[in-house]
């Protein structure tokens, strides 16, 4: 990226501008928790969880867990895409489902070229929610706040009808051709799950590395209070289009993944509701927090299952059973409603920050034992 | 006139009607709490399903209709008074996410309490169809529409501009902190302004019934499909909603009538983008901070 926009909010000079935001000590990090949750810790706890589940998904799980999971682990790509934007950079968005849907339609439409080779319609994919996420971001720069969330809006609606249109008569939607990398083909759910958990694990480490260094501290600055980050010395205008153009392309891969695992791709599932279910995701999880968005895609992925599979456990045929079987979809939908309350009202960092606070307790408990 | 004329003009005050019921509503709790509610269109379908039931189970128009609005008054005090008043004083970024959160809660519940099927009501309005000049027809449910949305302007902007009670919701709207200190009640305030709301927002969800037999979901897209006339007339402008309402009720009739149905949202949203770029403070609106 370039260092010479000297455009910076506060028109200082750009070499300035990076000084201090470069400088800038991750205080809230180290001043916040007891020594023995450190980030280290965490980050090394992270990594044996991710290679057990991991190994679960691709080995041990059954058939219809491995679809489950190949679902999850699209959707944690979107949230982690979406926590980017609103977790990290503080900006409101309701565009997920039409970066979702030109991730999608952009694989879906080039796979099937001899031209692009696998994994060049992600690549691609990626670039078309980049540039999308560009076009937003400028409007985000004259809009603040709520008014960036109705352009956004805005943007589902459009995004929906141009998908609409350019499926057309075609009922069936655009097929996806099967990915292979030289002649591995990726034809099985387990396969394709291999290549998810490849790409999860790519987002999630090169992102914690960016959130980690300088620009992290831009973004939470920004989150925090846009002018005194300005006046702090932030490019403002730099790092808020990053996080749209960054988050932009990470949520069109998930779109592009979704394109894989669906094989097929119509408009129809990228509607408003799958927007809000990704919102719901990244706050129930944990606003800020890549671990949240992952807790968050795998709850509100599961949760609708796991409702339906309580009217095999509870008796056959009576009232409770039959009831759940016909609405275990919107009582799904009234829990994340109720649940997006609750962190709103009592926990802003959703279950990741529950978990903390329960550490945080634990800990402090040890301690007093420790010295009693 | 040709039919087509006639068919936008009815089309046009109908459905402008409707959207500016939902408009001010809109308007009224921006105003009072800087809220800005995506969950206008759950309170349409809470009000429309309550009225489905009712008349369903063989009440009256008009007592059905005192009853749903009872029924919405309370639902959005209730509101207030549950989930908003914790959150009084959070960023607008919080409030918004709420009211997504709210209005998910409430189509689950409705949906699961009454169904997903399209809402039908039985015949409440004569079906009488009055010819005006050439190929104008209005019908008795048109008729009832627009004058409704009429009386409740009417009331609302008197009641803001007239009654102490009004002057007491602009003093709440323009500055909460010292109208606490000069003795107004300001959660009552409040709470008042959120039950106007969600009654408005039932009214337009009836009206919207009455119309035509939609299934629940496009009621509760309803509260996203204002959002261009709300941006139009402005946030926090109640003759504003009303403007914006019908101005948006042209357009899209506009389009219904001389291109195609498809095309509705999009223009409508291209509006709204077209809106935020040039006027984000809409036609009637103060300006606020709202570009950097």
């Amino acid at each position: 990226m370039s260092t010479d926009d000297d455009r910076g909010a506060v028109g200082r000079p750009a070499a300035a501008t990076q000084d201090i935001a470069l400088a800038a000590p991750p205080a809230a990090a180290a001043a916040r928790g007891p020594r023995l949750d450190s980030a280290d810790l965490k980050r090394w706890l992270g990594a044996v969880v991710y290679v057990v589940v991991a190994a679960y998904i691709l080995f041990g799980a059954s058939a219809f867990n491995q679809y489950q999971a190949s679902l999850v682990l699209v959707f944690a790509v979107a949230a982690i895409g979406q926590d980017w934007l609103m977790g990290r950079a503080g900006q409101i968005s309701l565009g997920a489902a039409a970066f979702m849907a030109v991730g999608a339609f952009t694989t879906a439409r080039i796979s099937n070229e001899s031209w692009a080779v696998f994994p060049l319609p992600i690549i691609i994919s990626a670039v078309f929610g980049c540039v999308l996420g560009l076009v937003v971001g400028l409007t985000g720069l004259r809009l603040r706040g709520l008014y960036l969330a109705l352009s956004t809006l805005a943007l589902q609606f459009i995004v929906a009808f141009a998908a609409e249109r350019y499926q057309g008569s075609n009922e069936a939607g655009l097929t996806a051709a099967v990915p292979a990398l030289g002649g591995f083909k990726f034809a099985s759910v387990q396969r394709l799950n291999l290549l998810f958990l490849v790409v999860l694990a790519l987002v999630v480490l090169g992102l914690g590395g960016v959130y980690r260094r300088a620009p992290g501290r831009a973004w939470a600055a920004i989150r925090q209070d846009e002018a005194a980050a300005a006046v702090a010395g932030v490019d403002v205008v730099k790092w808020k289009l990053l996080a749209f153009v960054g988050s932009s392309g990470i949520i069109a891969v998930a779109g592009s993944l979704y394109a894989y695992q669906a094989a097929t791709v119509t408009y129809i599932p990228f509607d408003i509701s799958l927007a809000v279910s990704i919102l719901v995701m990244v706050f129930i999880g944990g606003l800020g927090s890549m671990t949240g968005a992952i807790i968050g895609a795998v709850i509100v992925e599961l949760l609708p299952n796991w409702l339906q599979s309580i009217t095999n456990q509870v008796q056959g045929g009576s009232g409770l059973s039959s009831w759940l079987q016909t609405n275990h979809a919107e009582l799904a939908l009234a829990i994340y409603g109720l649940a997006l309350l609750l962190v709103l009202i009592f926990e802003r960092g959703g279950i990741v920050g529950l978990l903390n606070r329960l550490l945080t307790l634990t800990v402090r408990i040890a301690r007093r034992r420790e010295r009693a | 006139m040709s039919p087509q004329v006639a068919t936008l003009i009815t089309g046009t005050l109908t459905t402008g009607a409707i959207l500016s019921l939902l408009s001010v509503g809109f308007v009224i709790m921006y105003r009072a709490t800087k809220v800005v509610s995506f969950a206008q269109g759950a309170f349409s379908l809470l009000g429309g399903f309550t009225f489905m039931a009712l008349t369903q189970d063989g009440t009256g128009l008009w007592l059905a209709l005192v009853i749903t609005l009872v029924v919405a008054l309370a639902a959005g005090t209730v509101t207030y008074l549950v989930v908003f008043v914790r959150l009084v004083g959070a960023e607008p970024f919080i409030t918004a996410i709420a009211t997504i959160g709210l209005g998910t809660l409430i189509e689950a519940c409705a949906i699961i309490a009454w169904g997903s099927g399209p809402i039908i009501l039985p015949t409440v309005i004569s079906g009488r169809v009055y010819h005006l000049t050439g190929s104008l027809t209005v019908s008795v449910t048109q008729i009832f529409i627009v004058v409704s949305a009429i009386v409740i302007f009417a009331v609302v902007i008197t009641a803001l501009r007239r009654t102490r009670l009004g002057l007491r919701v602009q003093a709440v709207a323009d500055q909460p902190r010292l109208a606490a200190y000069v003795g107004i009640n300001v959660v009552a305030i409040t709470t008042l302004a959120w039950a106007v709301s969600s009654a408005t927002a039932a009214v337009g969800g009836v009206a919207f019934l009455l119309t035509t037999q939609p299934s629940p979901d496009s009621v509760y897209s309803l509260g996203l499909v204002v959002f261009p006339a709300i941006l139009l007339g402005g946030l926090d402008s109640v003759g504003g909603a009303l403007v914006g309402g019908i101005l948006l009720a042209f357009i899209q009739n506009l389009v219904i009538t001389y291109a195609n149905g498809t095309w509705q949202d999009v223009t409508s949203y291209g509006l709204l983008l077209l809106v935020l770029l040039i006027r984000p403070q809409g036609l009637f609106g103060s300006a606020e901070v709202s570009r950097v």
